[in-house]
């Protein structure tokens, strides 16, 4: 196989991340993933390939590097799973990072290459648990981490702090007076029919898309509410570590919004 | 259980004209009182100019704005309102002598008689009780937790300024729980679940650690077990706290951090407890897409596929009742025992103090009814507010909105379920 050579990128959430292991830890999370939560269908996966390539063509990562067959889907389970699986989880600091670089930046979990498997191998699903393995280690991107420490505590990627939804929204309201006579918001409001969930940027950095968004909502007559606690993004960053611990529970604070308020349906934007 | 005052009994109905209120070009949140006796709503006039109108009275005050409009278990109407760009709590129209930057989750314990917010002073936060307000201040202050007696409060804090981006910081946890102006002393990834004992003097919390470990703190000390994870904690007694945890056999439930239920579930949740009996519901899933509740270790035999919402105790702790969603559908389930029940919406079922009948609003055709014992009362509403039953459980208070008028009646419940 062609050599594995990339240029150095230097990212946080990563190189320093690696700074506070030890290979004893590496270990334990490679365990939890592989023997604990891991389906049967792990191994049987990695055992099936038969290395044909049918599956390279398919990699949008494959192709724009030139068909470098170290970006085929085959090759980056070989180089992660495989690896891993050889080593019997007794692997390197330097092994990690590596698996990081080609699960996080390399694979982005699209599935196209299991469409084209004779034995509709789930690349996708090998790769997400290469992410999850690095995410219990705390080694990911540092964009990645820093927006799923906020969900954790915030139900938001961005931190926002509960007042600063609530004047947001009050502000949009007062915005929207210039336009349409009588502008309410509803925040909170029980028995809506439709709870409005947004995309955390919307709130902090892109407010005239949640304006545009709010105005059709208004315009349209619907009886709809926002949240009025955490819970209001419906962004769910966690997804990328494969941080099922931190997707359930927002994803559960959804739901309990919804059925408190007791809506009919929830609405997301975008 | 919230405490209900002074109800009549006797003076079977009452209405307010709503009529009025077309002179303001706004008005919006709609409550009722305990005792219905009185329905308020927020009204602006063309100024924007708001305040509260109570029975076809407005308040004295104008403000910016009036938020989170309700009445209080003793039928006293409180809010949170901006006035010359400070915000503050109104009570039946009289204002606390404090005002902050912002305030918001206004809240009540039990009896009402404790009130508390939110705040906001400069960039600080903190929490604000009866118009006292702590004296500590927090970097953030997010939820609030009122101890059902009033005599302890608590709110999640954020105790280190980490900028954003800082994830080797974020790592070593900034998270606590303030409980009266105090925080913890440990830090976490973060706090959740915050639950006070029933005489309020604990309080549980579920905590994060890094490398996805999670436990329940009680008082500020952690249970000596970490689990893959846990949900929100309940206190059994007022010393015993039980908590789901997910083990390697699945969700279990754990009691002081040792196990309670020695069985797995593909999910528990939502537990719910009778202190006086100790007696523990919760919701469990027993595969995917199969949710059905469990009394003391015994699960219901029917289950659902959307949703089983939290269980609710009969007074006596010996029956429970519960709202689900199976198929798209609601309905209304009372010791595994669906309800025939046809609607488009119901809410949460509602014990008579003998625990023999439940009443529950329901939504049917954009109309709202009342439904006692699995039993449609004939009148509709375009809005109705939870029903309450008479301390006899005879009799039920409902208020609600039909055209131009509010409407409190007392009915008797023989008959609508004859
Ligand atoms: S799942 Fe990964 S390897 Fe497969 S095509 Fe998508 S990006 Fe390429
Ligand atoms: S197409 Fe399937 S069998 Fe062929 S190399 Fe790709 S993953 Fe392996």
């Amino acid at each position: 196989m062609k050599e594995f050579k990339r240029e150095i990128i230097t990212d946080i959430g990563i190189d320093r991340v690696l700074d506070f292991l030890d290979e004893k830890r590496i270990k334990r999370a490679i365990d939890r993933v592989l023997s604990k939560e891991s389906a049967a269908r792990l191994k049987a996966f990695v055992q099936t390939c038969v290395h044909c390539g049918l599956c390279s063509e398919t990699c949008h990562h494959y192709l724009s590097h030139d068909g470098d067959p170290t970006y085929a889907p085959a090759a980056k389970v070989k180089m992660t799973i495989g690896d891993i699986l050889e080593k019997d989880g007794n692997v390197t600091k330097e092994d990690i990072k590596r698996y990081a670089r080609i699960a996080f930046t390399e694979c982005n979990l699209c599935r196209r290459c299991t469409m084209f498997c004779p034995f509709g191998i789930d690349i996708g699903y090998l790769i997400s648990l290469v992410r999850r393995i690095c995410g219990i280690l705390g080694v990911a991107p540092q964009f990645i981490q820093d927006q799923v420490y906020s969900h954790m505590s915030c139900y938001n990627m961005l931190w926002l702090k509960q007042d600063e939804w609530l004047d947001t929204i009050q502000w949009i309201e007062d915005e929207l007076r210039y336009e349409i006579k009588n502008a309410r918001i509803p925040i909170g409001k029980k028995d809506s029919d439709i709870l409005l969930l947004i995309h955390g940027l919307e709130a902090k950095y892109m407010t005239p898309l949640l304006m545009n968004m709010l105005k059709i909502m208004l315009v349209s007559g619907v009886d709809f509410t926002l949240p009025d606690i955490d819970g209001w993004d419906y962004t769910n960053k966690s997804i990328y570590m494969h941080d099922f611990e931190t997707m359930t529970m927002v994803t559960k604070r959804h739901y309990e919004i919804a059925t408190k308020l007791r809506v009919k349906r929830i609405v997301i934007t975008e | 259980m919230e405490m209900i005052f002074n109800i009549n009994w006797e003076n079977s109905s009452k209405t307010v004209d709503l009529f009025s209120l077309r002179n303001y070009p706004l008005f919006y949140d709609w409550v009722a009182s305990p005792d219905g006796e009185k329905i308020a709503v927020v009204v602006e006039n063309e100024n924007r100019e708001t305040t509260v109108w109570v029975n076809g009275k407005t308040w004295e005050n104008v403000f910016e704005r009036v938020c989170y409009l309700q009445f209080t278990p003793d039928n006293r109407l409180i809010c949170t309102v901006q006035k010359d760009g400070l915000w503050t709590v109104a009570i039946d129209g009289n204002l606390w002598e404090n005002s902050f930057d912002y305030v918001w989750n206004l809240q009540f314990n039990q009896d009402g008689k404790v009130i508390a917010v939110n705040v906001k002073v400069g960039n600080q936060y903190s929490v604000c009780v009866n118009d006292k307000p702590w004296q500590k201040f927090f970097y953030d202050a997010r939820d609030l937790f009122i101890s059902d007696k009033g005599n302890n409060i608590a709110t999640y804090v954020r105790l280190e300024n980490y900028p954003v981006l800082d994830i080797l910081n974020f790592a070593k946890g900034m998270w606590s729980l303030a409980v009266n102006e105090s925080a913890w002393d440990k830090k976490f990834i973060s706090v959740f679940g915050c639950a006070f004992s029933p005489n309020g003097e604990k309080v549980a919390a579920g905590v994060r650690f890094s490398n996805r470990e999670f436990s329940i703190a009680v008082d500020g000390n952690i249970w000596e077990s970490t689990f893959l994870q846990v949900w929100e904690p309940v206190f059994l007694n007022n010393v015993d706290v039980l908590a789901p945890v997910k083990t390697e056999i699945g969700w279990q439930l754990y009691c002081n951090g040792r196990p309670f239920w020695e069985y797995g579930f593909t999910q528990i949740w939502n537990l719910r407890v009778h202190p006086a009996k100790e007696k523990i519901a919760g919701v469990i899933a027993t595969d995917l897409g199969k949710w059905t509740v469990i009394v003391n270790g015994t699960p219901w035999k029917y289950s659902f596929s959307d949703l089983v919402l939290p269980p609710i105790f009969s007074p006596d702790g010996e029956k429970v009742a519960v709202a689900v969603k199976d198929k798209g559908k609601w309905g209304i389930v009372v010791d595994d025992e669906p309800w025939s029940l046809d609607v488009d919406r119901v809410w949460d079922p509602i014990f008579s103090p003998d625990g023999e009948k439940v009443a529950v609003r329901a939504e049917k055709g954009n109309k709202y009814f009342l439904v006692i014992n699995d039993k449609i009362h004939k009148e509709s509403f375009d809005y109705l507010w939870d029903p309450i039953f008479s301390p006899d459980g005879e009799k039920v208070l409902l208020r609600g909105i039909k055209g131009n008028t509010y409407y409190r009646k007392v009915l008797k419940i023989e008959k609508i379920i004859g």
